[in-house]
C-alpha cells in the first residue's frame, strides 16, 4: 500500500504542477492582452485627442485669418468665375473679321464689296461689283491660290451669281465655306 | 496520516480552487474589456475621424490662405481691375454706348441706329437680360453702322479687343441705298450686328467654402490675352451704370 502511494505521488504532483502552470499562463496571457488593449486604447486616445485639439486650435486661428480676409476671398472667387466666363466668350467667337479680311485682301482695286452675310454652319456669302469681267477673273485666280495655301480659312468656294448690268457693271456672289 | 503531508484530496481541492480563480479572473478581464474597453474603441474611431477632419480643415485653410497670398503675385492689381471690368457686375448701357461711339470715331464708321435689351436700373436691381444657369447674364446691343469695309473690319476688331468683353453675332453687311442720296460713296456699306455684353452680378462670398482651386495656367493665358485689350475710355461712376461722358455730344457723336 505504501509502495503504491509512493509510486503514485510524483505523477499526481507533476500533473498538478502542469495544471497550475497552465492556469497561471492563461491568467498572465489574459492580463497581458488586457494590458495591451488598455495601453493601445490609452496611447491612441492620447494621440488623437492631442492631435484633434491642436488641429482645432489651428483651425480657429486660420479661420479667423480667413474671415478677416473675406474681401480678398470674394475677389478671388469672382476672379476664378470670371476667368471661366471670359474663356467661354473667347471660345464662342465667330471669326467674322478674319473671314472678311481674308477675302477683302484678295480684291483687286476697283472691286467694291456690296454685301457680306454669314451662316451658322461657317460659310460666308460675299457679293461685290466691278467694271469689267477681267477683274473678276483676276479675283477668282487669287481666291484659288489663297485656298491652296496651307492654313487658309476656306475649303470650298462656290459661285452663286455673276450678272452684268446695262451700264457694264458686273456683280458676283460667292459662297465661301470654311474648312471643317 | 502525518501533519504536513499532502493528500491527493487536498491537492485536488486546491487545484480546483486555483483553476476556478484563474478562469474567473479571465472571465472578469473579458467582461471588463467588453463592458469598459470595447465601447471606447468605437469612441476612438470617432475621435480619429474628428482629428482627421480637423486636419483636413487645416490643410484646406492653409491652402486657401496661401492661394490668397499668391493672388497678387500671379495677377497684378492692374490686371485684376482689367478682369473685373471685362465682365462688370451690372449691365452698363451708358458706358457701353459711349465706348462704342469712341470706337466708331476711331475706325471711321458712323453709328446709325442702336437698340438695347436688358440692363439694371439704379432703382430696381432685379435680374434682367438673359440669365444663364451659372450666374452669368448677357444683354444684347443691336447696332447698325455705316462705313468702308476696312473701317467696318476695324470696328468689329475694336469691339472684340476691348473691355468689357463682348461677342459679336449676326453680322450682315449690305450696300447703302442711293435712292435718297446719290452722292454716297460706293465703298460705304451698312453693317448690322448683335453684340452680346456680359455681366456677372456680385454674389456674397461663401466663406464656409474654402478655395481649393488655384490660379491655373489656363487662367493666366486668358489674363495674357486680356492684358492687351483696350481699356474702357468711359467708365462707370458707380453702380448705376451711368457714364462719365465728355462734352455735349450725343451717343452718335453729333
Amino acid at each position: 500500500m505504501i509502495i503504491n502511494l509512493l509510486k503514485e505521488k510524483p505523477v499526481r504532483v507533476t500533473k498538478t504542477e502542469k495544471i497550475r502552470r497552465l492556469n497561471r499562463m492563461v491568467l498572465i496571457l489574459a492580463g497581458v492582452i488586457f494590458g495591451i488593449l488598455v495601453l493601445i486604447l490609452l496611447v491612441q486616445y492620447g494621440y488623437y485627442s492631442s492631435q484633434s485639439s491642436s488641429s482645432k486650435r489651428r483651425v480657429k486661428v486660420l479661420e479667423s485669418e480667413y474671415l478677416s480676409r473675406s474681401i480678398e476671398v470674394a475677389k478671388y472667387k469672382r476672379m476664378k468665375s470670371l476667368y471661366g466666363y471670359v474663356g467661354d466668350v473667347f471660345q464662342t467667337r465667330y471669326p467674322y473679321t478674319e473671314m472678311i479680311e481674308s477675302v477683302y485682301k484678295l480684291l483687286p482695286s476697283g472691286v467694291v464689296v456690296t454685301s457680306v452675310s454669314f451662316s451658322e454652319k461657317g460659310s460666308m456669302t460675299f457679293a461685290a461689283k466691278m467694271m469689267g469681267v477681267m477683274k473678276y477673273e483676276n479675283f477668282l485666280e487669287k481666291v484659288d491660290k489663297f485656298n491652296s495655301d496651307i492654313g487658309s480659312l476656306f475649303g470650298n468656294v462656290v459661285q452663286k451669281l455673276l450678272s452684268r448690268s446695262s451700264s457694264g457693271e458686273y456683280r458676283f456672289e460667292l459662297v465661301l465655306e470654311t474648312k471643317k | 496520516m502525518k501533519k504536513g503531508n499532502i493528500t491527493s484530496q487536498m491537492i485536488d481541492d486546491k487545484l480546483l480552487k486555483e483553476t476556478a480563480l484563474s478562469y474567473v479572473g479571465v472571465v472578469f478581464l473579458i467582461m471588463i474589456a467588453v463592458v469598459f474597453i470595447w465601447p471606447h474603441f468605437s469612441d476612438m474611431a470617432r475621435i480619429k475621424d474628428e482629428s482627421q477632419r480637423a486636419q483636413k480643415q487645416v490643410r484646406d485653410l492653409e491652402k486657401s490662405l496661401s492661394t490668397l497670398d499668391k493672388m497678387e503675385e500671379l495677377i497684378s492689381l492692374e490686371n485684376q481691375d482689367l478682369l473685373f471690368k471685362a465682365v462688370p457686375e451690372n449691365f452698363e448701357p451708358g458706358v457701353i454706348l459711349e465706348n462704342l461711339r469712341v470706337m466708331s470715331r476711331q475706325t471711321g464708321v458712323v453709328i446709325n441706329d442702336y437698340s438695347l435689351s436688358g440692363g439694371v436700373l439704379a432703382s430696381e436691381k432685379n435680374d434682367s437680360g438673359v440669365r444663364k444657369a451659372d450666374g452669368l447674364s448677357s444683354s444684347k446691343v443691336i447696332l447698325k453702322v455705316a462705313g468702308a469695309t476696312p473701317g467696318l473690319i476695324q470696328f468689329i476688331k475694336s469691339i472684340e479687343k476691348s473691355v468689357p468683353v463682348a461677342n459679336v453675332q449676326d453680322v450682315v453687311v449690305s450696300e447703302v441705298s442711293k435712292f435718297m442720296d446719290e452722292t454716297i460713296n460706293d465703298e460705304v456699306l451698312n453693317m448690322s450686328m448683335v453684340i452680346n455684353y456680359y455681366y456677372f452680378p456680385a454674389q456674397p462670398p461663401l466663406l464656409a467654402e474654402v478655395m481649393t482651386d488655384e490660379i491655373s495656367a489656363d487662367n493666366l493665358e486668358i489674363m495674357k490675352k486680356l492684358a492687351v485689350y483696350q481699356k474702357p475710355i468711359f467708365q462707370s461712376s458707380g453702380t448705376t451704370g451711368m457714364s462719365i461722358g465728355g462734352g455735349n455730344e450725343n451717343l452718335f457723336g453729333e
